[in-house]
């Protein structure tokens, strides 16, 4: 089987995930918004990990597939949080509940959210794959709390935007794929290739949606993240070679000042081939680790391999998008 | 692209090589990402890229940063302090002597900054993207091989001007250019690398405070007092707390590279009390010093009044919720400041009694 038809045989089952669930109290107004952005789009992307690495461990289908939809229940959860914090005013093209309503209502969705998926879990009896979420949450908020104090903080060094990938992008992909590990009952040297695998995914992932913040995707505005006073993966290209865009950044930043986000075109060109390069590695690395991955005993399905090298190549033909 | 990529891990036989000549096959290999995989090995990867060509005086402009100039005064400047104190308690100072001493402390200096470069930078303590060092290796503008080698003349230069400074006096001079060279040599590079194991607070404190004042007395008149070895002290401690400042800064660098410094043992926490402490010792010195007599009463006034300057960087310390929070940014240059400051204040006051 190809590569994408491969990916293409387990997308349908994600894609089509009964996100929805009843809850025991009703508050009408509240269940609605909840359904509403389940049922808002989206890529997907960590039912799908969680679906491919379980297939790829051997584990049981319709156990991975109820895991698979607490994971992008976890996710939209996390998303309405983390719009709470960047004040975001756009989530997937749409208004965000934030922005909509109020923050109090936004917090207390996402805190719904999550604890309807503690609940599944501990129905779930899998202990192994709580704890690991557990961990995950207490990663996505200390990601969070260092992004919060790196707002409108220049000089900020690459070894903190890495720190907080790895806590705010790749605990939650880590989570993902060791569902899989751990419903198959992986040994302790295929988890930690597994946390390993993740946590360049996430740099990988992380690096790739930088790239694209000065042209703007999945509905968010161009220069997002300077607008919200971050320094990301491609402003630090910029920030460490150049002082004038360094300058321009503090400029930009002033309360006063006139968002003008045009930089010397040779240092956009610098930047972009400079973390083209960086995202090329992480992407290696991913290839690297998987190839261990899969001369580990409890590694089953070759086809898997396919999978994750199509999904790696689909997001990276984002960059040319 | 006009650049690509080479991934070495650590056991790959070529690593040491393109980490020491910076080159990778005529192409220049500049250090791009670190990263440790599960087995804890550390891989590598440099972006390859065409040689530059630079004119002479960026080249110079690049050395002067390897240098690390700005650094200079935290050595020169307690040694004028002495100088001065003892011309103010009336003695002779044979100034050839003492110029000779200082130079060499200024070599000394430069080769304890530049072997740092390359021992930091070999031992992958010092990665791209993170404080510390001039980033003059990490950013390829010199190799490690010929930083060392400068580094080396450098060492050479300061022990020569040690000798002649201290020539006569060969008990004196056989143990204070055994410290320095101990010092220099053994800070980072192997098999001492004192500051990879929590000794490089001591070895700042000795050698940046009571070896370097009392060294330049006895250089320039063959005798040392107690006052010199206070202002040592005391010195000592401004400089352990600007080494402390960096280290409190790099805790987590630190703890995932496994350089333990004494920050990284105690923990922000504790490592920020612990700072406090040397800043209140090295103050305690000062007025001490200036109520029993050794120095003069204005020092004292000066150090109480400089105590000051402390002020901002404890509440900063203070509000940090750790090393990467906001607060801690470039604390370091706070802690420099206080050091800059006392020492020239101390030059300052001492000239104009001498003078006036």
């Amino acid at each position: 089987m190809t590569q994408k038809n491969q990916l293409l045989r387990l997308y349908p089952m994600v894609e089509s995930l009964d996100l929805s669930f009843e809850f025991d109290q009703k508050v009408p107004e509240l269940d609605e918004r909840i359904d509403h952005l389940l049922t808002a789009g989206g890529k997907r992307l960590r039912p799908l990990l969680t679906m491919i690495f379980a297939e790829a461990f051997g584990a049981e289908p319709s156990r991975s597939l109820s895991f698979a939809r607490l994971t992008e229940l976890t996710h939209v959860a996390t998303l309405l949080h983390d719009d709470v914090i960047d004040q975001a005013k756009m989530r997937r093209a749409k208004p965000s509940l934030n922005e909509k309503l109020t923050n109090t209502h936004a917090v207390l969705a996402g805190d719904a959210l999550l604890a309807r998926v503690m609940k599944e879990m501990a129905a779930a009896d899998e202990p192994l794959i709580l704890k690991d979420l557990a961990e995950t949450l207490d990663h996505l908020s200390r990601g969070e709390w260092l992004q919060l104090e790196s707002r409108f903080q220049i000089n900020r060094k690459r070894h903190q935007l890495l720190k907080v990938a790895e806590l705010k992008t790749s605990s939650l992909i880590t989570w993902c794929v060791l569902i899989g590990a751990r419903l198959a009952r992986c040994s302790e040297k295929t988890i930690l290739l597994c946390r390993e695998w993740s946590s360049q995914f996430g740099i990988f992932f992380q690096m790739i949606d930088d790239y694209l913040d000065p042209i703007g995707s999945e509905g968010k505005p161009a220069w997002n993240d300077l607008q919200e006073g971050l320094i990301n993966f491609f402003t630090l290209e910029m920030v460490e070679n150049f002082s004038e865009s360094k300058q321009k950044i503090k400029d930009i930043w002033e309360p006063q000042h006139s968002q003008d986000f045009d930089f010397p075109k040779d240092q956009m060109k610098f930047a972009k081939e400079n973390l083209r390069l960086r995202i090329e590695d992480r992407k290696q690395n991913c290839l690297r680790i998987l190839e261990a991955l899969t001369k580990t005993r409890d590694f089953k399905g070759q086809e898997s391999v396919a999978s994750v090298e199509f999904l790696i190549t689909k997001l990276e033909s984002r960059l040319d998008s | 692209m006009n650049s690509s990529l080479l991934k070495l891990n650590e056991n790959d036989p070529h690593l040491k090589k393109v980490l020491w000549t910076g080159k990778w096959n005529s192409q220049r290999a500049v250090l791009f990402e670190v990263y440790e995989t599960a087995d804890g090995l550390s891989e590598l990867s440099f972006k390859l890229e065409k040689p530059e060509n630079l004119n002479a005086v960026d080249s110079i402009k690049r050395f002067l940063i390897a240098l690390r100039l700005y650094s200079l005064p935290a050595s020169l400047l307690p040694a004028v302090a002495v100088l001065l104190l003892a011309l103010h308690f009336g003695h002779s100072i044979t100034w050839s002597k003492a110029i000779v001493a200082i130079l060499g402390l200024g070599f000394l200096h430069f080769a304890v900054n530049l072997y740092n470069d390359v021992f930091d930078y070999l031992r992958l303590i010092d990665a791209p993207g993170e404080r510390g060092g001039s980033g003059a290796i990490l950013k390829s503008w010199f190799s490690a091989r010929n930083i060392f080698r400068i580094a080396t003349i450098f060492l050479f230069l300061g022990v020569s001007c040690g000798a002649a400074a201290l020539w006569g006096q060969w008990l004196v001079l056989g143990v204070i250019v055994a410290i320095a060279v101990l010092a220099v040599i053994g800070y980072s590079n192997r098999p001492f690398g004192f500051k990879y194991r929590a000794l490089g607070d001591l070895v700042v404190f000795f050698t940046f405070g009571p070896v370097l004042t009392v060294g330049v007395e006895l250089a320039a008149r063959e005798s040392f007092s107690l006052a010199s070895l206070l202002i040592g002290i005391f010195f000592g401690l401004g400089a352990v707390g600007l080494l402390h400042v960096n280290n409190l800064e790099d805790i987590h660098i630190d703890q995932k590279r496994g350089a333990k410094t004494i920050a990284s043992l105690l923990g922000f926490s504790k490592a920020r009390t612990f700072l406090f402490g040397i800043y209140f010792l090295m103050f305690s010195v000062a007025a001490i010093a200036a109520s029993l007599g050794f120095w003069p009463k204005i020092l004292g006034v000066v150090a109480l009044v400089l105590v000051l300057a402390v002020v901002p960087l404890v509440k900063r310390a203070r509000k940090a919720s750790g090393p990467y929070s906001p607060e801690m940014e470039n604390l370091r240059l706070e802690a420099a400041k206080i050091h800059m400051l006392t020492g020239l204040s101390f030059c300052l006051i001492l000239g104009w009694i001498l003078i006036f």
